[in-house]
C-alpha cells in the first residue's frame, strides 16, 4: 500500500478516535435532575386488578434527553408497566370499549389485558417487582408520553410505593457506548500504520539532524 | 503521470494543506460535542403538532453554531487553498499537471468543500441516529431536506467568495467578502420579517428565500403546529422549489468560477 493511502487511512482512523472521545467525554457527564420534578404515590391493589398512576411529572412528554427515574416498593408480587401512551389516552379507550366500568382508580386486570393487546407495542417496559425496592431509569428514543401502571395478578392484595424524577442528558451513557466502542478501536486499527509512519519519520529526522 | 494520478496528486496536496494534523480530528470533536450539546427537541405536550416539525427542530436546533464554523472553515480552504496558491504562484506549477483546468479545479473544491461538508453532515447525522433512531428513521426526508437547506446558503457564501478569489486573485480579499455577505444575509433575515409585516407582503420572504432556502422551510414546518399562526405558510412543494433556486443559484456561482477559471485566469 502507497504512504498516500496509509496516511488518508490513519486520518480517517484518527478522526474516528476523536469522535470517540467526545463520546466518552459527554457519556462522563451525569445526569441532571430536573428540579420541582419529584413526584410520589401509592396504590393499594386488589387481587385481579390494575391502577393507572397520574401524576403531573409522569405526564410530561419525555424525550431523547430526557428521562425518567422512577423507584418502586410492594409488599408483595406486582407486574410494573411503563406505557408509550398517555394515560388520557388509556381513560378513553376503557371508556369506549368498557363503558359499564366506573369504579377508578383500579380496574379489573381483564381491561388491561385487553388493552395490551390492542396495542402490543405500547410497552416500553415492563417488571415483575417481587416484595422489594426496585429502581429504574428510562429514556424514550423518540418524544414520547408515558404512563406508569401496576397490575397485580395475584391472590392477596397488594400495597405498592413509588417515587420519581425527571432527568435530563447531554447525551445517555447506555447509548454512547456501543458507538463509543466501536469509533476507538475501529480507529486505532486504521491508524496504527499510519502512527507508525509518522514514528519511523520522526525517527530517522532526529537521527538525521544528531548526524548534522 | 496518468490523469487519475496527476488527479490524486493534487487532491492529496490539497488535503494536507487544507487539513493539517490535527485539524480535523479536532474538528470531528468539535462538530461531534456541539451536535449532542446543542440538541434540542422543542415544546414539550403540544397536542396535534406532527413529528415532522419535532424532527424539524430537532435537525435546525443542532446546526446554529456548527454551521457558521463550517461556512467559516469552507471560506478559510478557499484562502489558504487556492487563493494561496495564486497569490504565491504556486498554481503555476499546479496547472503544469497533464490534468484539465477543470479537473485541477474540482480536486480543489473536493478538498476544501468536501471533505468538510461530509465531515460535518456524517458527524451530525449519526449524532442524531444515536439520540433518537427512531425519529431520524421514519422521518429521515425531513432530516435531510433541513441539512440540504441549511447548507444550500453555506455554500452559497463559499461560491462566492470563490469567485471573488479568482476574481481578485487574492485569497484574504475573497475570505473577507465571503464574511461580509454572510454578515450581510443573517442581518437580513430580521430585516426581511420586519419589511414583509411591514408592507403585509410576502414578497421580501420569498425573494429572500431564493438565497437562503432554509428560511422558507423553517416557515413551512412552523406552520405545521396548529395553534401557531405563522405569517407565511408556503407549501411543501414551494419550499422544496427554494432549496432547488438556491442550489441552482450556487451552482451559477459555481459554474462562472470554473469558466474563470478554465478560460479567463492567466498567470
Amino acid at each position: 500500500m502507497s504512504k498516500r493511502w496509509l496516511i488518508f487511512i490513519g486520518r480517517v482512523g484518527a478522526v474516528l478516535i476523536a469522535s470517540g472521545l467526545a463520546l466518552v467525554m459527554l457519556s462522563l457527564i451525569p445526569p441532571q435532575k430536573v428540579e420541582n420534578t419529584n413526584f410520589t404515590g401509592t396504590s393499594m391493589l386488589q387481587p385481579e386488578t390494575f391502577s393507572i398512576e397520574s401524576s403531573f411529572f409522569l405526564s410530561q412528554t419525555l424525550d431523547p434527553q430526557r428521562g425518567l427515574l422512577i423507584d418502586i416498593q410492594a409488599n408483595n408480587s406486582v407486574t410494573a408497566y411503563l406505557l408509550q401512551v398517555s394515560n388520557d389516552y388509556i381513560y378513553g379507550w376503557v371508556a369506549s370499549h368498557f363503558p359499564e366500568t366506573q369504579p377508578y382508580p383500579t380496574l379489573d386486570l381483564t381491561i388491561l389485558e385487553a388493552f395490551l393487546n390492542n396495542h402490543p407495542d405500547s410497552v416500553a417496559w415492563q417488571e415483575n417487582v417481587v416484595n422489594e425496592q426496585f429502581s429504574f431509569s428510562y429514556i424514550p428514543t423518540k418524544l414520547m408520553n408515558v404512563t406508569l401502571l401496576f397490575s397485580n395478578p395475584g391472590a392477596a392484595s397488594a400495597e405498592i410505593r413509588y417515587s420519581g424524577e425527571l432527568l435530563n442528558f447531554i447525551v445517555p451513557s447506555e447509548r454512547a457506548l456501543n458507538p463509543t466502542k466501536y469509533l476507538i478501536s475501529v480507529g486505532f486499527v486504521l491508524s496504527i500504520p499510519w502512527m507508525n509512519l509518522m514514528w519511523k519519520r520522526r525517527t530517522a529526522r532526529r537521527i538525521h539532524g544528531c548526524q548534522k | 503521470m496518468g490523469k487519475g494520478t496527476a488527479f490524486l496528486e493534487i487532491l492529496s496536496s490539497s488535503l494536507h494543506g487544507d487539513y493539517k494534523f490535527p485539524i480535523l480530528e479536532f474538528l470531528a470533536f468539535l462538530f461531534l460535542l456541539s451536535s449532542f450539546v446543542f440538541a434540542g427537541f422543542g415544546g414539550f405536550g403540544s397536542t396535534g403538532v406532527p413529528e415532522e416539525y419535532y424532527v424539524f427542530f430537532m435537525t435546525n436546533s443542532l446546526m446554529g453554531l456548527p454551521l457558521f464554523i463550517l461556512a467559516m472553515l469552507l471560506l478559510r480552504n478557499i484562502a489558504s487553498g487556492i487563493g494561496n496558491d495564486i497569490e504565491k504562484g504556486t498554481i503555476q506549477t499546479i496547472l503544469a499537471y497533464p490534468l484539465r483546468r477543470r479537473s485541477i479545479l474540482t480536486a480543489k473544491l473536493l478538498s476544501s468543500f468536501g471533505v468538510a461538508i461530509f465531515l460535518f453532515l456524517g458527524i451530525q447525522i449519526s449524532a442524531l441516529c444515536t439520540l433518537a433512531p427512531e425519529m431520524v428513521a421514519s422521518n429521515l426526508l425531513v432530516v435531510l431536506l433541513t441539512y440540504m437547506a441549511n447548507l444550500s446558503f453555506a455554500l452559497f457564501i463559499a461560491s462566492i467568495a470563490l469567485l471573488m478569489t479568482l476574481l481578485l486573485r487574492k485569497g484574504s480579499v475573497g475570505v473577507v467578502i465571503g464574511i461580509m455577505v454572510f454578515f450581510l444575509f443573517s442581518i437580513l433575515t430580521s430585516l426581511v420579517s420586519f419589511w414583509a409585516h411591514a408592507t403585509n407582503s410576502i414578497l421580501p420572504m420569498q425573494l429572500y428565500s431564493l438565497v437562503n432556502p432554509s428560511f422558507a422551510i423553517n416557515f413551512y414546518y412552523s406552520s405545521l403546529q396548529p395553534q401557531v399562526q405563522v405569517f407565511w405558510t408556503p407549501s411543501f412543494t414551494e419550499a422544496l422549489l427554494y432549496v432547488g433556486a438556491g442550489y441552482a443559484l450556487t451552482t451559477f456561482i459555481l459554474f462562472l468560477s470554473y469558466f474563470y477559471f478554465c478560460r479567463r485566469l492567466n498567470v
